[in-house]
């Protein structure tokens, strides 16, 4: 079982948006599967009125993609980890296709990633996967595109465009 | 060339007021929602992403345009959708004040909200979700019931299930 100790070392999230506990398996640079448990104590429910309906309490579906997300991530840095992004290379989210939404997690309940590499191009990376929960299917992506990037891209002293060629290949063409 | 200070969107003088509604508008027989505001979470949540350069991570900024398009559009947040697209064209700083515009269509297939998110420095995001006709809820929200309808433990009618949950 790998921990959060280790997650830590490869990537640079923190408490509270640390959003993965468990990594289960990894094969570098082909897939993961990890794991994290919905609580009702993580900000997402900060401020939640006494009478929310209880549709309310759902896990929100941009947190489960940013797990999602941090999965991916630490399956593209798991041979070049880096915990600071103010140093080395950084992985910025640069793009979306194909994401199926059709369940929702509730806390109390332990959700599972798989993410699976599609290809790594040194800069970019592409990935695709799954949440599942208690044997239900949370979420479908067709295409993840990480960009990795200096450091020095978000500080403002490095290239001009943070998320370079690979912003653009996202939906090239395709204008909202 | 474009910059982040290190302490740029971190502490504004003024803070700047919440991204938390649209605008309604006709344009053209088709729907334009409006509006601005940050999308950064609170200080704690800046903390973790990242510690010592705060980001919006962008399914947060995807989570709030969601939200507020579900409130306009009178949906429940948890029904089930497809982001057919999304693309981060730069990075947010938690009070980088944004400027949202969804252009919303009624199709066979669902409602198309076709949203634009600029901020002072031009396009942050673009995004295409969409709303299936369908209401059935995606999951049920495990052992919840209405209000008043458990007596001694037994559920006797509203209970809120879709038969999925453990």
């Amino acid at each position: 079982m790998i921990g959060v100790a280790e997650i830590r070392r490869v990537v640079p999230h923190r408490h509270p948006v640390l959003l993965v506990d468990q990594v289960v398996e990894v094969e570098p640079g082909t897939r993961l599967r990890a794991r994290k448990a919905v609580s009702a104590a993580e900000p997402c429910y900060a401020g939640i009125e006494e009478d929310a309906a209880p549709g309310r309490h759902a896990y929100p579906t941009g947190w489960l993609l940013e797990s999602w997300a941090q999965a991916a991530v630490l399956l593209v840095c798991w041979e070049r980890p880096n915990p600071d992004v103010l140093t080395g290379t950084v992985a910025l989210l640069a793009g979306l296709k194909g994401v199926r939404v059709s369940g929702a997690a509730w806390p109390g309940q332990l959700v599972e990633h798989e993410v699976r590499l599609l290809r790594d191009l040194g800069g970019t990376a592409i990935l695709t996967g799954e949440t599942r929960c208690e044997g239900r299917l949370l979420l479908e992506i067709d295409e993840m595109t990480i960009a990795l990037r200096p450091a020095e891209t978000l500080r403002g002293d490095g290239p001009d465009d943070a998320y370079g060629a690979s912003g653009a290949s996202v939906g090239q063409g395709e204008e909202n | 060339m474009r910059s982040w200070p290190a302490d740029a969107g971190q502490r504004a003088a003024v803070p700047v007021p919440p991204l938390d509604r649209l605008e309604p508008a006709e344009t053209d027989g088709r729907t334009v929602l409006r509006g601005a505001g940050a999308v950064g979470p609170d200080d704690a949540v800046q903390a973790g992403h990242y510690p010592g350069f705060a980001l919006v991570p962008g399914l947060f900024m995807v989570q709030r345009v969601h939200t507020l398009l579900c409130r306009s559009l009178g949906r429940e947040p948890e029904q089930p959708l497809l982001l057919e697209r999304a693309r981060f064209l730069a990075p947010v700083r938690p009070q980088e004040r944004l400027r949202l515009e969804a252009v919303v269509e009624e199709t066979e297939g669902g409602t198309r909200a076709a949203v634009r998110l600029d901020g002072p420095h031009g396009p942050v995001a673009k995004l295409r979700i969409v709303y299936p006709p369908s209401l059935s809820p995606p999951s049920a929200c495990p052992g919840v019931v209405s209000p008043g309808v458990v007596s001694s433990g037994v559920v006797s009618s509203g209970v809120v299930s879709s038969g999925e949950g453990p």
